[in-house]
């Protein structure tokens, strides 16, 4: 009788607890936080905002070491940070015959990475760039909106259309899976990387990305890649990505062509006498 | 600054021109939405909804010709003779010789009909269709046109902003020999307009931010609904008025404003029309006028979705025009060395 009794207030008082923490909206064990996830008016989840990843991930996807930039004239300033990897079991599973290319892509950064010529950085890559993005959602076109290079894509939610041709930002056709958006994005090219470290693919990429609310500031962001010309088997990156917060964020134009044409045809250029 | 509107243009101008190109749908256009019944349609929040997409693409040129000086309006026997004057135009001829020529037809996408509304010229103010140059702005305009296709070609800057693959300027929905098509993208608090064109995008704001002080090659854009009509407000334009654009009109200054409007008139329709307000430029603020369409078919322009256009990622004719124009500094020296030996 006794212990029953204690049971019960027990009992109580857990419930009054749980109930206490879940007013608070704070996460108890084993549960997701309690946020009330905005809304769109068709019930889904509402992703509009400027969004950007804050890691080091454009650096390099795997765990890396700080190391010097390759700019003597820019020091610390353009010198790389440390940082932790964005790769599940930090392992990209590369066939053999990629693995020397990998590591030349990578001695051979300067002169290789697409992001260097101001070219549309591909996805994923273009989610963890050091620029943000912004969301633009409607119930049948989702609009990615990306500060670098000016590159768009829109996701297709209620239609289906064909990709006549291999892009560079990939063909994304999208829906949802409860909360989860999911974006089916193929039709590459082999022109993108995923890093300035030389991780690269082959335009047999097939890019599955997952777009979860994880609080009123934050997504969650995961990508499945698989590539059978380039790995062996399916490998997946992820991480948070954070809403800018700055009253009147807005996205800018970058247009970076006119930061790479004297690199990219300078040497075209008049010479004096002639 | 404040640009003045179309309606407060109305008031200090012919009120005539100015009403015609402001609101009056064309009559056929009535016909056609009377037919098909189809009313603007609504977003699920209330708003004028401008999603699709659109192009505004048309054979009527934005200054009206001499041969129509003093009229508005083309006849149905002078609409005829100008589409088919354009459909003749449309075939492969070979360059003359020496001359690399350019693309072929099938790369262009020009539109088969006039405005809707029969107009002379898409300038429906001033009343004389015509672009109300100061010295300074016409003498960069002629400059401009002299140098197209002819040169120099000392350095990329000798080459136009969109030779370049960066931008042909606002306004957009402004259409060029191809890539016509426009997509609206609206929420509550943004409408934005992406382009096949260069990809060029706008990030209109409709929740009365200020105008804040970054220049961008297309400005800073910010919006407001004034009853069904979207009104468009830009300023904060880079300051790239040195470089050499398509149409000099349309190149990025800093003493350059811009006010449009967009107002969904049917199923298949956007009025749309903007005024460029510019004294380093123009005289006068004016405002050029055309619908906009998700009929695409109906212009005989290219129909269906935006695909991805990486301009600057092939951009192999500037290589190759700046290397031409190398080899021929080159065989130049050589010959002028010849000749003194």
């Amino acid at each position: 009788m006794q212990n029953r009794t204690r049971g019960i207030l027990i009992a109580v008082a857990v419930v009054a607890v749980v109930g206490v923490l879940a007013l608070a909206g704070i996460p108890t064990v084993g549960e997701a936080p309690t946020y009330e996830i905005p809304r769109t008016l068709d019930g889904h989840p509402e992703l509009d905002g400027i969004w950007q990843a804050f890691n080091t991930a454009n650096w390099d996807i795997q765990d890396h070491p700080a190391r010097q930039g390759p700019v003597l004239a820019l020091g610390a300033a353009f010198s790389v940070p440390a940082g932790l990897g964005v790769v599940e079991g930090n392992e990209i599973p590369y066939q053999p015959w990629a693995v020397p290319r990998k590591k030349e892509n990578a001695e051979q950064w300067v002169k290789l990475d697409p992001e260097i010529k101001c070219y549309m950085p591909g996805v994923p890559r273009a989610t963890y760039m050091p620029y943000p993005f912004q969301i633009v959602q409607t119930p049948s076109h989702i609009l990615i909106a990306y500060e670098f290079a000016g590159a768009n894509r829109t996701v297709y939610m209620d239609s289906k259309p064909e990709s006549p041709v291999d892009t560079w930002m990939g063909h994304s056709i999208g829906r949802w899976e409860g909360d989860t958006l999911v974006v089916d994005v193929t039709s590459f090219n082999d022109q993108t990387w995923f890093d300035r470290a030389g991780n690269f693919h082959s335009e047999a990429l097939h890019v599955t990305e997952r777009y979860t609310r994880a609080g009123p500031d934050t997504l969650q962001y995961e990508a499945t890649i698989e590539d059978p010309k380039v790995f062996t088997r399916p490998w997946k990156i992820s991480m948070p990505l954070y809403r800018r917060l700055e009253k009147n964020a807005q996205l800018f134009e970058y247009k970076c062509v006119e930061f790479v044409e004297e690199l990219m045809y300078g040497h075209l250029r008049k010479q004096a006498g002639k | 600054m404040k640009i003045r509107t179309c309606a407060a243009v109305g008031v200090g101008v012919a009120l005539g021109a100015a009403a015609l190109g402001c609101r009056a749908p064309s009559a056929a256009r009535t016909a056609a939405a009377a037919k098909t019944g189809s009313a603007p349609p609504r977003t699920s929040w209330g708003a004028p909804d401008l999603r699709g997409v659109w192009t505004g693409s048309n054979l009527t040129p934005l200054e009206r010709p001499e041969e129509f000086a003093g009229r508005e309006f083309l006849t149905e026997a002078e609409t005829a003779a100008f589409e088919e004057r354009a459909a003749r135009n449309r075939v492969d001829a070979p360059p003359r010789s020496g001359d690399p020529g350019t693309y072929n037809q099938i790369w262009f996408d020009p539109a088969s009909k006039v405005v809707p509304t029969g107009r002379t010229s898409l300038i429906v103010d001033p009343p004389d269709g015509r672009l109300p140059f100061t010295p300074e702005g016409r003498s960069h305009a002629r400059r401009t046109a002299a140098r197209y296709g002819v040169g120099p070609r000392d350095s990329w800057v000798d080459l136009d902003t969109g030779e370049r693959c960066l931008t042909d300027g606002l306004p957009l929905p402004y259409w060029t020999g191809y890539n016509n098509n426009f997509q609206i993208f609206q929420t509550r608090n943004y409408v934005v307009i992406v382009a096949e064109m260069f990809r060029d995008r706008r990030i209109i704001s409709l929740d009365g931010r200020p105008q804040g002080n970054v220049p961008q090659w297309l400005g800073n854009s910010r919006g407001r609904w004034e009853g069904e009509t979207l009104v468009v407000e830009t300023a904060n334009f880079a300051d790239r008025g040195h470089y050499w654009w398509a149409a000099a009109w349309r190149a990025s200054r800093p003493t350059l404003r811009m006010a449009e409007r967009f107002t969904r008139a049917d199923g298949e329709t956007i009025d749309y029309q903007f005024t460029m307000e510019d004294p380093a430029m123009f005289t006068r603020p004016w405002t050029a006028a055309f619908p906009l369409t998700t009929d695409q078919a109906s212009r005989g322009v290219t129909v269906g979705r935006l695909y991805e256009y990486a301009c600057h990622e092939g951009n192999y004719s500037l290589v190759n025009v700046l290397a031409g124009a190398r080899a021929r500094d080159n065989a130049a020296e050589e010959g002028a060395r010849e000749g003194s030996k």
